[in-house]
């Protein structure tokens, strides 16, 4: 009992970090359609720089500089590696894999400037409750907590804000939205800035809990697009449910089978989805499949 | 006024002048038969040359270009003609590798059937992908070759009883770097461009060059598109993991790392900066690959960083490969190249 | 009545997001000789999306569809084009960068008849459409309204007995129109079924026996050109009260 509850909390925990990065990964393929394949790098940028480089003496505060770091990091993704292929017609797929080569860049910055060596980070909230046998940090509910808020205000934002609505119709239609006016240069490179923070948001409030190497960005990254994917493309709230039930599956089958094969179910899990039930749990068939044939 | 003809179907409006009956023939293999016979100059050339130079570095370097191209070739005609790239082109290339010496040294079967063996392992695992997600966007049979690269790459390190693991396997009776082989290689290579290019006159490859430039289009005149989309990825890997199968009958011994993630994603920058023509394009590719082979070799640390950069470069700024930015326009029209696909300036979604 | 009608539509519904574009659509079009139906309606009454749903480009949210006889709905999009379904588009779309010899070929390679020669039939369909001289030239050198017609001609080399055309006047000058027009009502009279959604008067007039009017999603009406233009609902909810009829050169044949 005591093991499964274990077992259930670093669920929720990591089910949470991974819908904070598939929302991340939502934002983004909202406002332009783009699968952002860098998202497990730069989650634990954020962390990195976050522990590696003291800026300050108190963790919150080096958090938030590399929150904000991060942020910047991705709108410069954007204007630096995206921007000119897509107004000279790049097709999606290619802009996807340009994220993907983004990422790898990061990975090789990263290793060459700290190691692949796992560092641990301190966390925020340093203190501990007891439940069922096991120690449950503070840290951990922070992480949730930021997320709820995050993911709620989001889904506020996207339905009632200017701004959201504006990303929305990005999204539907770019060269009617700007015909419209809307100015997508500002807006979408927005989108990435903010796709940026959540991103380190997840990996400096997370990574505390189980130190921080830059060799599992690939398993993060995966298990965030299967989160997305599950929960459906495009959907905030439903990245955090997938984010929930990757963690779920993979984490209890690694506790209780195999740790070798969580990378593997992951995939298993993003395949049996993406055949029987592309639209994920709550989202929109259309976008993934193409015209029939 | 004009008057309309009732009955029969007849013309009803006067011939432009024009070329007329000549006019009723498509652009025939014979003519495409004149590059073929260049390709095979060009491979002819090398076979003598790295026969006469004699050194073991040459023959090494022209088998492996004749093995580069094969591989080039594969991704060449997924991505070249079915505007779907793969990230798992070197991960099928070892699974041919491995699947011919286990035929070899435990099945004791002949090179021949080896080299089908090989070929049917890679055909099967493009089934295994192309089946069940040709149905989506070609976003997700992406992302489903990178999963098929990542777990093929971790199958290779922990299957030991097949692979022998990360001290990999050595090949039975292979002959290295000797000509004899290098000419069968180049054969092949020869063989596989010239595929290539005949592919596109034909029926079947005329109706995937309409599905890459008209899904909608292609389906609406009743082309099956998916059917098609499955049948190039079979046809792919099964040339990478032949490919494969090959490469094992020249080195002495082949281990995971030959069949990283980092090779599969240089195959793709390798093919891109070639170009988009089906003969030139994978030559130039190939020889782009070994360049980057041999670099990575000698400087690991720094290869995958320059990998992503190259990625990042050639993806989104040199789409056209090298060709598209040393060749000027007249002179493309000259060669009969096809025109740039990407418009020089214009606004994202039009 | 001879044999199963050239296309019956019962119950189409088809909503986009909130709007529903099609509620309960029913058109029912005889398999009869020298028949020709134009569809009318305002821009988003949903005409192309009828020829969407009937040749399976998009899926159907309830509703049947039979095309001589056969039942369509639960058919992939290729279907039509194999079974003698030709269809044009509002905005041709042709390889750009291939001859109008090829382009029509491709549409003869594709029909799932495996007889030979493509090419001669190619050329054959580019004649009937008065394109003969026409077969070399790279589709992308030629003008909008020649491009429609290679269209058509693609459309033609598979034999169709039904020919569905998006607007096939849109973008045509006046002397195109009228050429048109032309073709159209001889592959009329050879026996070819046509639908076509149009704007035109002049055109529906020379080359339709029948006109429909989409609105709201239903049909509201039914007759031939002279009753359509005069009706009052047709005049009221598209034509416009100041409509004036075109003068015809060649009535309806």
């Amino acid at each position: 009992m005591n093991e499964l509850a274990g077992a259930i909390v670093s669920s929720v925990f990591l089910g949470t970090a991974l819908g904070l990065m598939a929302l991340a990964f939502t934002i983004v393929y909202t406002v332009s359609q783009v699968f952002n394949f860098a998202v497990g790098q730069y989650m634990i940028l954020g962390a990195l720089l976050s522990t590696a480089v003291h800026f300050t003496a108190s963790p919150g505060v080096n958090d938030l500089i590399a929150v904000v770091l991060v942020a910047a990091m991705g709108s410069a993704t954007y204007l630096v590696a995206l921007r000119w292929p897509e107004t000279h017609g790049a097709k999606p797929l290619t802009l996807v894999i340009i994220t993907f080569g983004v990422g790898i860049i990061i990975e090789q910055v990263a290793i060459m400037a700290w190691g692949s060596y796992p560092l641990s980070e301190p966390p925020i909230l340093a203190g501990h409750f007891l439940l069922y046998g096991n120690l449950v940090p503070d840290q951990g509910l922070l992480l949730v907590a930021v997320a709820a808020v995050v993911v709620a205000g989001l889904g506020v934002a996207q339905r009632r804000t200017i701004v959201g609505k504006q990303f929305l119709a990005l999204g539907a239609n770019r060269a009617t939205a700007r015909y419209f006016g809307l100015n997508d240069l500002v807006l979408v490179t927005l989108a990435w800035g903010l796709s940026g923070a959540v991103l380190a948001l997840a990996g400096t409030l997370y990574l505390p809990l189980t130190g921080v190497s830059i060799t599992t960005d690939l398993s993060y990254g995966v298990g965030a697009f299967a989160a997305a994917v599950i929960g459906g493309l495009g959907n905030p709230g439903g990245a955090l449910v997938g984010g929930l039930i990757v963690a779920f599956v993979t984490n209890l089958m690694g506790v209780y089978v195999n740790p070798n094969l969580t990378d593997l179910l992951t995939f298993g899990l993003l395949f049996v989805f993406l055949v029987f039930r592309p639209g994920g749990l709550t989202g929109n068939v259309a976008d993934l499949v193409g015209p029939r044939a | 006024m004009r008057m309309s003809v009732p009955g029969a179907p007849q013309p009803v409006l006067p011939r432009a002048a024009g070329d007329g009956p000549a006019a009723a023939r498509l652009p025939g293999h014979l003519r495409a038969a004149r590059t073929d016979v260049a390709v095979l100059a060009v491979f002819a050339a090398l076979a003598v040359f790295t026969a006469l130079h004699g050194s073991d570095f040459a023959t090494t370097t022209a088998i492996n270009f004749g093995l580069f191209t094969l591989l080039v070739a594969s991704l060449q005609l997924m991505l070249g003609f079915a505007n779907q790239p793969s990230l798992a082109q070197a991960a099928v290339y070892g699974v041919g590798a491995y699947v011919a010496i286990y035929a070899e040294a435990h099945a004791g079967v002949p090179v021949p059937v080896a080299f089908l063996a090989a070929a049917a392992s890679g055909a099967l695992l493009g089934l295994l992908i192309a089946l069940p997600l040709s149905r989506l966007r070609e976003h997700f049979l992406a992302m489903g070759t990178l999963a098929l690269q990542v777990i093929l790459s971790t199958a290779f390190v922990h299957l030991t009883g097949f692979t022998g693991g990360v001290n990999g396997e050595a090949v039975p009776d292979s002959n290295l770097n000797s000509v004899p082989v290098l000419i069968v290689i180049f054969g092949c290579a020869t063989a596989a461009i010239a595929g290539l290019n005949h592919l596109r006159l034909s029926r079947r490859g005329r109706q995937v060059l309409a599905v890459k430039a008209d899904e909608t289009m292609a389906a609406s005149i009743g082309i099956n598109v998916r059917m098609l989309r499955v049948t190039v990825i079979v046809v792919s890997f099964a040339m990478a993991a032949g490919a494969g199968c090959l490469f094992t009958e020249t080195a002495g011994f082949v281990s995971p790392d030959d069949f990283t993630l980092t090779a599969s994603l240089a195959v793709l920058v390798a093919v891109i900066l070639g170009g988009r023509s089906v003969t030139w394009g994978t030559l130039a590719g190939a020889a782009a690959y070994s360049v980057l082979n041999a670099e990575s070799t000698s400087l690991p640390g720094l290869s995958d960083l320059l990998l992503g950069i190259m990625l990042v470069i050639v993806l989104g700024y040199l789409p056209e490969g090298l060709t598209g930015v040393a060749v000027p326009a007249a002179w493309r029209a000259r060669l009969h190249w096809p025109a740039k696909q990407r418009p020089a300036k214009q606004r994202p979604g039009s | 009545m001879t044999g199963p009608d050239a296309l019956a539509v019962s119950g189409l519904c088809k909503s986009f997001g909130g709007v529903q574009v099609l509620s309960d659509f029913t058109l029912t079009v005889p398999a009869a000789p020298d028949t020709s139906v134009a569809v009318l309606g305002q821009n988003g009454a949903g005409k192309t999306t009828l020829l969407n749903l009937i040749t399976r480009l998009i899926p159907a949210d309830a509703g049947r569809i039979t095309v001589f006889g056969q039942d369509v709905l639960g058919q992939p999009a290729r279907y039509l084009a194999r079974h003698g379904v030709g269809r044009t588009f509002q905005s041709p779309r042709l390889l750009l960068d291939e001859t109008c010899l090829g382009n029509v070929a491709l549409g003869a390679m594709s029909a799932g008849r495996r007889d030979g020669d493509p090419a001669g039939r190619a050329a054959a369909a580019l004649d009937r459409v008065g394109l003969a001289g026409q077969a070399g030239r790279i589709a992308g050198t030629l003008p909008f309204g020649t491009r429609k017609l290679v269209e058509l001609a693609r459309a033609l080399v598979i034999g169709p007995r039904l020919l569905l055309l998006d607007e096939p006047a849109a973008g045509l000058s006046a002397a195109e129109e009228h050429d048109l027009a032309a073709v159209l009502v001889a592959l009329r009279a050879s026996g070819i079924t046509l639908l076509l959604n149009e704007h035109r008067m002049a055109l529906v007039t020379a080359v339709a026996r029948r006109v429909v009017m989409m609105d709201g999603g239903v049909i509201v009406f039914d007759g031939d050109p002279a009753q359509a233009m005069a009706s009052p609902v047709v005049r009221e909810r598209y034509l416009g009260a100041g409509f004036a009829a075109p003068a015809d050169e060649s009535g309806p044949a």
